[in-house]
């Protein structure tokens, strides 16, 4: 009995924009994400889907431009021509609004947009039921899970939902929006929840709750491969696969721990190893965002060479189709602590820097004398977040007294 | 540097003229006040560093005693050895300077001046390192009179040569230098003062126009959103409409098919009308006009026929005419019979003469094989021929043999011998000689043997002549007879060549049997040849009496026109063929004009019956037929009209409709459709416009891409702050650390100054601190003193005036010591700088003045006559009078 496939994906933020941090990536970055719906149909044709579940965000916006509008119609042309189910749940970003795109957007033959009532759509002829509902505002924050309606006897039901899991959230910056917990998934009558909202591709439950991710990262803070997944269903069976998709594949990389690299050459051969790797089947260009800082035998290069060479070289070498090369954090390859027992001035800097780390009484006189200085976002902070950021900033202050003071062996010349 | 010797050109107060030769250790100066001691200071500085500005055209150091020039030279040597000698003027041109080396090289300067070239400071540093005034000795550092950006650059350059030289010995930056630069990047990031943080505000500038640009996009999105409710409303009116124009046009269609009733039922009426008239006229069936129509085409194609037939009769005749002419072909018949006859004898006499010309030809090619000759030819012969060649033949062999035997002869002659005419001189020799001998024996009474060899000497030369002679006479003989035998072989010869060229010359045009033949046999076949040809000759007299016969018989036959070339046989069976041919034609012609008769009276009938046919239907001829035809098909089109149209009205048609009233009905039905279409249309403008004024928001800058844009600004705003905070983290640190070494590690410079102390104070103070590297650069430094370890340091605004200058006379003094440690000494110029110090700290300063000349130049300018004395007493001093 073949499988029946089923295509999930989600916070496709049609209309959005694509950040292009460096400007060789301008047009790859301005068509990304129709691009990467151009592959969502692609994959659904190649793989003969007959099932597609959109866990919301589709558009950027709840009003999104004509061009987002287009897009859609014509995927969802395509996919109708293709004999395949569209289910859309809209999310917090395009939500269901009254005379909005979702409310006015005409119901065809294979579509299904749920509303925030919650809704079930039966498919006999796949022996699925698939139920979602649409958030309603902007900022939801009420469960949904219970609107959705069971699956009908003897159906195999799938529920597609914008929401949020406290514990998927955790280390982003998306917004507890629907929010849900996982017993109320996994003990519901549904074998598979396709979800969306948080943008990294990932299964709380394997083969039960997935977060489709965004099939294109918008920026830095969006690193690594990102597509949507298949769901092959088998009776009630369910196997997952994530495609990566992404035509621009965002990476960020900072390294403080340089010392052992004592050549470009090493350094390209280190970065390129934490590179994501492409998919032989969808190529990607990749956007990469490099933080070098501490201590390092390549300050030398650094202070030699024009950066910008450096960084088209670098670029070159590894094969991007962007770079932002953030090397101001490069010191001489020196060992602080060991410098903090010197006697001179930069001995007692660093030791003085040492002592901020370490005695909070020092850090807090540090703060109060340095308040009124300090940059106005730094003085609209509170006291305790002040302190902080003052001991986060001690460290590429290290870097910067390291690279201004030292004149000595490896530093740059008197 | 040591100064050598200075010569004043004309400085102030100083004599022009004036020339010091300078000690390398102490020198002093002890000269009343107006006498030009801080002259001479101000000139050693002005001619390393330039003597400065005029003020309202005139230069403050212009000679008193008057003189164009201001100015002078010095002569210096550095540590390494070299001298220099430094002139500078200043007349009423532009400055004049020169430095020259020990070969009186000028050198050039690049725009430096002599001091920053090789003593390494500037003017500034010089001033507070190496002159020390009394009026400025309570500044630790060189002001010049208040100007603060000098203060700043040498406070600069103090401390970073301090922390550089004297604290961290070049492997840390000179963290002053440091500071600032930190100090000047977190300015220009972002500073309360809005002169500063350039960065900053430009960041913040494109922040604020990044909101105002997400505003608009936002404005615009809204717009578009309105736009959209629009087109939205426009198209709910458009359905409206619509439907409202589906119902008009039904009711359009209901009028149209009642105007279409009334037009049918009075169409129907006219078409009955019009059926009625066309009966009345008369109608024909298509029967009636096919019968008319076929006898007419009967007739028509039996006159057809008949005119046929007399025509190919005509062609008949024609053709019978072109074969035979006018003869007839009975009479033309016989006579070609005659002919006939007449050209089978010719035929048999041709015979028989051919098979004789054959037999002629066969005894013709005999002979011809037989002789090589044609029988012409044979019989051409001469008629001697044959017995002449053979005589011929006969002659020359005769001839032949004749020379033969002459030759044979000549062979058997003996050859003439040989002449041997030596033995004719012999002979005359020996008669010579004998007679020569017996004279000689003679006369002489020789023996007689003499007389005897005479004789025989003569017997002997007779002898040989006798001989010789005889020998002569017989070989003359000899040649006589071969001579002849030689013409008779030769005469011989020529006749047989002669008649073997005759015989050849008569053979030669002969084939090889005539040569060659028996002379009988050559004679008998020549006869033959002769009988032959007459034969021959009455052949062909035969053979051309019947080829005239024949051509008059072909003359004969051409009458009919035949080709003459033609064999007589074909010439006579073509005229038999064509007299056949007209024979045939003529009577084809006979048969056709029989023919033609017939048709004829066959086309009379058939008119007759068409006549007949048309009287019948009362129609006067054929057109009438047509035309009455023509009304019977168009009565069955409108009977077909009338009948479609009743069925389209259908069963219950016939109900009076008012057809003006239909029209009316249909034209306002009409009316309001347009005028809805035309509504529809206007909408769907409106709408097209809405669409493209959405699309033109559209292309604009998305809120989202202005949001993302704005974001992006934050982040570097974020980064911007973070620097900043991070680089016034460090700068803070950084001062607080050079605060601590500046407290807790003292400096050698410190160490150096409070020695000095300790020696110029007695031992009143040992420590001596400032806040050189730490107070603001535009503000003096201050200094303090402490007494000892765990003493309270007293700041120098509390101490005696004595004390203070003491304190800073040290610190200069230390400052000049340690910055010049390793690097060129520079000469101490000290201008009354210890009034203030009483007995005992005067003569401990002194002596620590002596301790320096050791190391370096002093030269100590003062107006107290016992400070020269008592440094006289100390140490030795030159004394340098300047009046």
């Amino acid at each position: 009995m073949a499988s029946l496939i089923v295509l999930h994906a989600a916070d496709l933020h049609l209309g959005g924009p694509v950040a292009a941090p460096d400007p060789a990536i301008a047009s790859l970055a301005a068509n990304a994400r129709n691009e990467s719906l151009d592959r969502l149909l692609t994959l659904s044709r190649q793989e003969n889907v007959r099932l597609v579940l959109l866990a919301g965000d589709v558009f950027h916006a709840a009003q999104p431009p004509l061009t987002a509008v287009l897009a859609l119609q014509k995927a969802l042309a395509a996919w109708r021509d293709m004999g395949a189910v569209v289910c859309i749940a809209p999310g917090n970003h395009d939500p269901w609004l009254p005379g909005g795109v979702w409310a006015s957007w005409p119901q065809g033959e294979g579509l299904k947009i749920f509303d925030p009532q919650g809704n079930g759509l039966d498919l006999p002829e796949l022996g699925l039921w698939v139920a979602g509902a649409a958030h309603q505002s902007a900022a939801v924050q009420e469960d949904l899970t219970p609107r959705l309606p069971a699956p009908l006897a003897g159906r195999v039901g799938l529920a597609v939902l914008h929401a949020s899991l406290e514990r998927s959230l955790a280390g982003t910056s998306h917004l507890p929006y629907a929010p849900t917990r996982l017993e109320s998934l996994t003990s519901g009558p549904f074998a598979f929840w396709a979800l969306g909202h948080v943008h990294i591709p990932h299964e709380p439950v394997p083969r039960r709750v997935v977060y489709a991710g965004c099939p294109q990262g918008a920026h830095f803070g969006e690193p690594g491969p990102r597509g949507a997944w298949l769901i092959r269903l088998q009776g009630a069976a369910v196997e997952t696969e994530f495609v990566p998709l992404a035509p621009l594949v965002f990476a960020d990389l900072a390294y403080d721990d340089l010392m052992p690299l004592a050549t470009p050459a090493q350094l390209v051969e280190r970065v390129r190893g934490d590179l994501p790797s492409a998919a032989p089947a969808w190529p990607c260009q990749v956007c990469l965002r490099l933080g070098l800082s501490g201590p390092s035998p390549l300050w030398r290069l650094w202070q030699r060479q024009d950066p910008a060479e450096l960084a088209a070289a670098l670029k070159k070498e590894l094969g991007l189709a962007g770079l932002v090369l953030a090397a101001e954090g490069l010191c001489p390859p020196l060992d602080p602590a060991a410098l903090a027992q010197r006697p001179d001035v930069l001995g007692r800097l660093l030791g003085l820097m040492q002592r901020a780390e370490q005695d909070e009484d020092f850090l807090a006189e540090l703060e109060a004398s340095l308040a009124a200085g300090l940059h106005p976002d730094s003085q609209r902070l509170s006291r305790a977040e002040r302190l902080a950021r003052l001991r986060g900033l001690l460290t590429p202050a290290r870097w910067r007294v390291l690279q201004g003071l030292w004149q000595g062996e490896g530093g740059h010349a008197a | 540097m040591r100064l050598e010797r200075l010569a004043i050109g004309g400085f102030g107060r100083l004599p022009a003229g004036l020339e010091l030769s300078l000690a390398p250790g102490l020198n002093l100066v002890l000269a009343a006040n107006e006498r030009g001691k801080t002259t001479l200071s101000e000139f050693i500085v002005g001619l390393f560093y330039g003597f400065g500005p005029r003020k309202d055209g005139v230069h403050p150091y212009q000679p008193w005693a008057g003189g164009e020039s201001t100015g002078g030279e010095a002569a210096y040597a550095l540590a390494d050895g070299r001298r220099f000698t430094l002139r500078r003027h200043l007349g009423k041109g532009p400055e004049q300077l020169f430095l020259l080396d020990e070969q009186g090289r000028r050198l050039d300067l690049a725009g430096v001046q002599p001091g920053e070239l090789h003593l390494g400071l500037g003017q500034g540093a010089f001033l507070t390192v190496s002159r020390i005034r009394l009026e400025d000795l309570q500044q630790a550092v060189y002001a010049a009179g208040g100007e603060t950006k000098e203060l700043k650059a040498t406070r600069q350059w103090l401390a970073g040569y301090f922390f550089l030289e004297a604290a961290t010995r070049g492997q840390v930056a000179n963290p002053v230098s440091v500071r600032q630069a930190w100090q000047q990047e977190r300015e220009g990031l972002y500073s309360p003062d809005r002169r500063k943080g350039k960065a900053g505000a430009a960041l913040t500038e494109q922040v604020k126009a990044a909101r105002d640009a997400l505003a608009q996009a936002q404005a615009r999105e809204e717009q578009a959103r309105q736009l959209e409710a629009q087109g939205r409303d426009l198209a709910g009116q458009q359905a409206q409409l619509e439907a409202q124009r589906e119902a008009a046009r039904q009711d359009l269609q209901a009028a149209r098919q009642a105007q279409e009733q009334a037009q049918g039922l009075a169409r129907r009426d006219q078409l009955a009308a019009d059926i009625a008239a066309l009966e009345q006229q008369g109608l024909a069936t298509e029967a009636a006009e096919l019968k008319a129509r076929e006898l007419e085409r009967e007739s028509a194609a039996a006159d057809g026929r008949a005119a046929q037939a007399r025509q190919a009769a005509a062609q008949a005749r024609k053709q019978a005419q072109e074969q035979i002419g006018d003869r007839e072909p009975e009479a033309l018949g016989q006579e070609l019979d005659g002919l006939a006859q007449r050209l089978a004898e010719l035929k048999a006499q041709a015979r028989h003469l051919q098979d004789q010309g054959l037999r002629i030809e066969r005894r013709a090619q005999a002979l011809s094989q037989q002789w090589g000759l044609a029988p012409a030819g044979l019989a051409n012969l001469a008629a001697d021929l044959p017995y002449g060649l053979q005589g011929l033949r006969q002659a020359a062999a005769q001839s032949r043999q004749e020379a033969a035997q002459a030759e044979q002869e000549l062979a058997t002659l003996p050859p003439p011998p040989p002449s041997l005419v030596w033995r004719l001189g012999l002979a005359l020799i020996a008669l010579v000689g004998g007679l020569k001998l017996t004279i000689w024996a003679a006369f002489a009474l020789m023996p007689w043997w003499f007389m005897a060899l005479g004789g025989v000497l003569i017997l002997g030369g007779i002898g040989l002549g006798v001989g010789w002679l005889l020998r002569h006479q017989q070989a003359k003989q000899i040649r006589r007879q071969r001579s002849d035998l030689d013409a008779r072989s030769q005469r011989a010869r020529e006749q047989a060549q002669a008649q073997e060229a005759e015989l050849t010359a008569r053979l030669a045009p002969l084939p090889p049997a005539v040569q060659q033949a028996d002379p009988a046999a050559l004679a008998a076949a020549r006869a033959e040849a002769l009988g032959l040809e007459q034969e021959r000759a009455a052949w062909q007299q035969d053979q051309q009496a019947t080829h005239d016969q024949e051509a008059r018989l072909r003359a004969s036959l051409t009458f009919l026109g035949l080709k003459s070339g033609d064999e007589p046989e074909q010439m006579l069976a073509t005229a038999r063929r064509r007299t056949g041919q007209a024979a045939q034609a003529l009577a084809e012609a006979a048969r056709l004009d029989q023919q033609a008769q017939a048709e004829q009276a066959k086309a009379q009938e058939l008119r007759a019956e068409l006549d007949q046919h048309l009287a019948s239907l009362d129609l006067p001829d054929l057109p009438g037929l047509a035309q009455a035809r023509e009304r019977a098909k168009r009565v069955e089109q409108l009977r077909a009209a009338r009948d479609e149209l009743q069925k389209s009205l259908g069963p219950n048609a016939g109900a009076a409709l008012d057809p003006e009233a239909a029209a009316r009905r249909l034209q306002e039905c009409q009316a309001r459709e347009a005028e809805l279409s035309r509504q529809i249309r206007e909408l769907v403008a409106q709408q097209a416009a809405l669409v493209k004024e959405i699309e033109h928001l559209n292309q604009a800058q998305t809120a989202a891409q202005a949001q993302a844009a704005l974001d992006q600004l934050g982040e570097r705003q974020q980064a911007l702050a973070q620097l900043h905070d991070t680089l016034l983290l460090a700068e803070t640190l950084l001062e607080m650390a050079m605060e601590e070494f500046r407290l807790e590690a003292q400096p050698s410079l410190l160490q150096k100054a409070g020695q000095y102390l300790a020696l110029a104070t007695g031992g009143a103070y040992d420590w001596l601190g400032t806040d050189l590297f730490h107070a603001q650069p535009n503000k003096e430094p201050a200094l303090s003193a402490r007494r000892g370890p765990g003493e309270a340091e007293r700041p120098a605004e509390i101490l005696s005036r004595g004390t203070r200058d003491q304190l800073y006379l040290c610190l200069r003094l230390a400052l000049a010591q340690e910055m010049t440690a390793g690097h060129e000494p520079l000469p101490l110029i000290l201008d009354d700088p210890l009034v203030n110090f009483d007995d005992e700290r005067l003569a401990a300063a002194l002596d620590l003045l002596c301790a320096l000349a050791q190391e370096r130049q002093v030269l100590l300018l003062t107006c107290h006559q016992h400070q020269a004395e008592l440094i006289q007493g100390l140490c030795d001093c030159r004394m340098l009078e300047i009046d």
